[in-house]
């Protein structure tokens, strides 16, 4: 019953796409109002519609529906119901209804936002957004509809199940978050086609979607550390990002939507890189379809795997059209595109925003050349081949480096025109503090170019932030007695900066913790007898006993530790319990990590297997990871700055500018 | 020098730079994509780095984990399970790891036997389309 309602409800939202497409387009090329008027109420309806689809198949993921083909090869009856649900994404068919649903509901909290502004470049904007729609319904309807019927005389009595490693808490999270990042980036890409095709290209159009930017960004990044995180937490292999097509294709649009972040306050204070801005956000929302076409299309192979679908040829269609139209509008509009003002020295702040977005694109063309890479060489040589971690890392290891410095200099540079002896001297305290540490590093034994060379350029970016925070603060002094109210003012008056700043921050904590992560990891595996002790690191750790035990739907085996510090006496001892289950439906074993997490470092052990000699001994690999847990906090920090950046204050300043 | 024409050498010679990292990169980490019967082919051994797509044969599978982790099994090509290679891969065997299932190698052709440096098992549902029917 539940399937049918979803089937029917795509449908309609599926026509009310169609029509508030139309009527958009209508209403932009008469200038309307009423025709606006009744798009908007279309696109709402769709995207309402398109919600009530989505919870349509999970309900029948719920109910337990298996004459649902998705519902039956993705479900079974053993299955916790939170897992039924997360199911809707855990197959192509409903992942892509999920994607239609976000860009249906993006599209309808922006036709509610934006339903009284009744001009000619609104009505265009409500008809891209819905031409994004239109696409991922059409798909969703007429290629990988969820809603189909199982081929076969009788209903099965249970489903096929799902698998094992997506049976996790993280499904619940991780795909909706990143999927809304995803599609946010349409609402940008909206405003911009519509401002192109209205020729309305003040900053407007910029100044209208810094917030979705924000929003789509702030998803975008929290989406990709929980998939990190998923993969560090569920695989058992001590890491959180392995260069895998998959996380590469989220990452993708990542890049080139930060380039845009920082692009686009260029344009909103000085009317420059109009034209790249157009192209940036394009990219943008090109690269989330993009990513899409690569992870469904089976044209690279990937952990995940993906066989051969038909669908790769609609995105690539898609694609080209998008790619054709915006060259052919940016034509059209060259004129107007044209910046009001060059660029007028090389120490401006105004540069060193486009040193980043170079930067950032470099890193995002590099990751592209690497995912693409099977297909390039294929292509020339005829010979298949593949690159991976270590090409990823060799490449953009030194961009990402440069980043850290341009993080650092970039704010202290002035608007149009720096005075070089004085943006040396406004630098000089952070860097020398920066040197510091890469000195204080080398003296207690650390040792490598690169990671020595990142903490010292994280370090450097930290005080500058401190650097720019005091002269706030300073400047406020005559005007405030108390450092308190000082700070207060200074933080309330330059809003935005100090968001973006702490955004920073979080960008230098994450930085120390992945070079940690990468150059300082250790690795040991062992085997334990119950009763015996090992000393890794500073810990002492002892096998207390070994168990099995019956679950649900699965059979543990777990190795009972008991872990002491040996540097710190004083610290209480504390007990990991690493297991192995072995799912009774598919009999797919899985390894369960055990993790003590630690401001200064993780300890991360995963058992891998019982010794066959009866001794009742286990084989156990043993991680331990410095700073990891500075990599969620900086994560946690670049959202928290990001949500500051949103906050009413913000945008009273923001309107105040306009 | 105007700041334009400034900017413009310093965006190509960053281009440049950046281009002669990625080829640096490229050709030193490039490793061939083949399948067991195409190692079985080889006429020599191979220099290169290899990465090998197949299907983890049912005979011949043995894990150890004393006194350290190998993981020995045969690989067939996907589509024909009649020729197979040996891998030897000294790790964890990974979850999911299974005869039948479909992984992914890397590593080097040497001795008649593949070495393994790293050993992916494709999750067996993730994207497929929905095709498949009850038994």
């Amino acid at each position: 019953m539940s399937s049918e309602l979803g089937h029917l409800t795509l449908m309609l939202a599926w026509l009310f796409c169609c029509s508030s497409l139309l009527l958009a387009i209508t209403a932009a090329l008469r200038s309307s109002s009423a025709l606006f008027l009744a798009s908007t109420r279309a696109t709402i309806s769709c995207g309402a519609l398109l919600l009530i689809s989505l919870a349509s198949l999970a309900g029948a993921f719920l109910a337990e529906d298996y004459t649902n083909q998705f519902v039956w090869q993705f479900s079974s009856r053993d299955m916790p119901w939170i897992y039924k649900i997360t199911a809707v994404w855990g197959g192509m068919d409903g992942s892509m209804l999920l994607w239609a649903s976000f860009l249906g509901l993006g599209a309808a909290l922006l036709a509610i936002q934006q339903r009284q502004a009744k001009s000619e470049m609104m009505a265009w904007v409500i008809a891209a957004a819905n031409s994004s729609t239109f696409f991922f319904t059409s798909v969703t309807l007429f290629s990988t509809n969820p809603f189909r019927y199982l081929q076969t005389p009788i209903v099965p009595a249970d489903g096929n199940g799902l698998n094992p490693l997506l049976q996790n808490p993280y499904m619940a999270i991780h795909p909706p978050m990143l999927y809304a990042g995803f599609t946010l980036f349409a609402v940008p890409f909206a405003f911009c086609l519509g401002a192109l095709a209205s020729g309305n290209l003040s900053n407007k159009w910029i100044m209208l979607t810094r917030r979705w930017t924000l929003v789509a960004w702030a998803f975008l990044t929290v989406g990709i550390t929980l998939g990190g995180h998923w993969a560090y937490l569920e695989l058992g292999w001590g890491g959180f990002w392995a260069w895998d097509p998959v996380e590469n294709s989220s990452f993708l649009p990542w890049l080139s939507g930060t380039a845009f972040l920082h692009s686009v306050m260029i344009q909103e204070r000085k009317q420059m890189l109009r034209f790249w801005n157009v192209w940036l956000i394009g990219l943008t929302y090109g690269l989330t379809v993009f990513g899409t076409f690569l992870t469904r299309s089976g044209i690279v192979q990937s952990i995940h795997a993906f066989a051969s679908t038909d669908i790769g040829w609609l995105f690539l269609t898609y694609l080209s059209v998008l790619a054709v139209g915006l060259t052919w509008l940016s034509y059209y509009r060259r004129a107007l595109l044209r910046s009001e003002r060059s660029l007028e020295s090389l120490l401006s702040r105004e540069a060193f925003f486009l040193f980043n977005n170079l930067v950032f694109l470099s890193i995002c063309f590099s990751v592209l050349w690497g995912v693409m890479f099977p297909v390039i060489s294929e292509a020339i040589t005829g010979v298949k081949q593949t690159i991976g971690a270590p090409f990823f890392n060799a490449v953009t290891i030194p961009f990402f480096l440069l980043m850290l410095f341009l993080m650092g200099v970039g704010p202290a540079a002035a608007w149009r025109r720096s005075n070089g002896r004085r943006l040396f001297h406004l630098c000089a305290t952070p860097a020398i503090g920066g040197l510091a540490i890469g000195v204080f590093l080398l003296i207690i034994g650390v040792r490598g170019f690169y990671p020595t060379l990142a903490y010292s350029l994280s370090w450097f970016v930290v005080l500058s932030v401190l650097r720019e925070l005091y002269r706030a603060v300073r400047a406020q002094r005559p005007t405030h007695p108390s450092l308190l109210s000082a700070t207060t003012s200074a933080l309330s008056k330059h809003h935005r900066r100090f968001a973006g700043a702490l955004v920073h921050i979080g960008v230098a904590l994450t930085a120390v913790a992945i070079t940690s992560s990468m150059a300082h990891k250790t690795e040991q595996e062992l085997s334990l007898k119950p009763g015996e002790s090992v000393t890794i690191g500073r810990y002492s750790i002892t096998l207390r006993e070994l168990s099995e035990e019956r679950r649900p739907n699965y059979q543990a085996l777990a190795a009972h530790l008991d872990v002491t510090q040996i540097s710190n006496k004083s610290s209480p001892p504390f007990s990991l319990t690493p297991e192995m289950r072995r799912y009774f439906r598919n009999q797919e074993t899985t390894s369960e990590v055990a993790l003590r997490m630690d401001w200064l470092e993780d300890l991360y052990i995963v058992l891998a297997g019982v010794h066959g000699d009866d001794s009742g001994s286990v084989a156990l690999k043993v991680f331990i990871n410095p700073l990891q847990v500075w990599l969620w906090v900086g994560v946690l920090i670049m959202t928290m700055g990001t949500l500051a950046a949103l906050s009413p204050r913000a945008m009273f300043v923001h309107s105040s500018e306009v | 020098m105007s700041g334009q024409t400034r900017l413009l050498s310093i965006i190509v010679g960053a281009i440049a730079v950046g281009a002669a990292l990625i080829w640096q990169a490229t050709m030193s980490t490039a490793s061939v994509i083949l399948t067991p019967s195409e190692i079985i082919n080889l006429k020599q051994e191979s220099r290169m780095r290899i990465r090998m797509g197949g299907k983890v044969a049912a005979e011949g599978l043995s894990y150890a984990v004393s006194p350290s982790f190998v993981l020995s099994f045969r690989l067939a090509d996907r589509d024909a399970s009649d020729k197979s290679i040996p891998v030897i891969y000294r790790n964890i065997k990974p979850d999911m790891f299974a005869p039948g299932r479909d992984v992914l190698i890397d590593g080097d052709w040497k001795d008649g036997a593949f070495h393994a440096t790293s050993l992916l098992t494709q999750c067996p549902s993730k994207y497929e389309p929905s095709v498949a029917t009850p038994d």
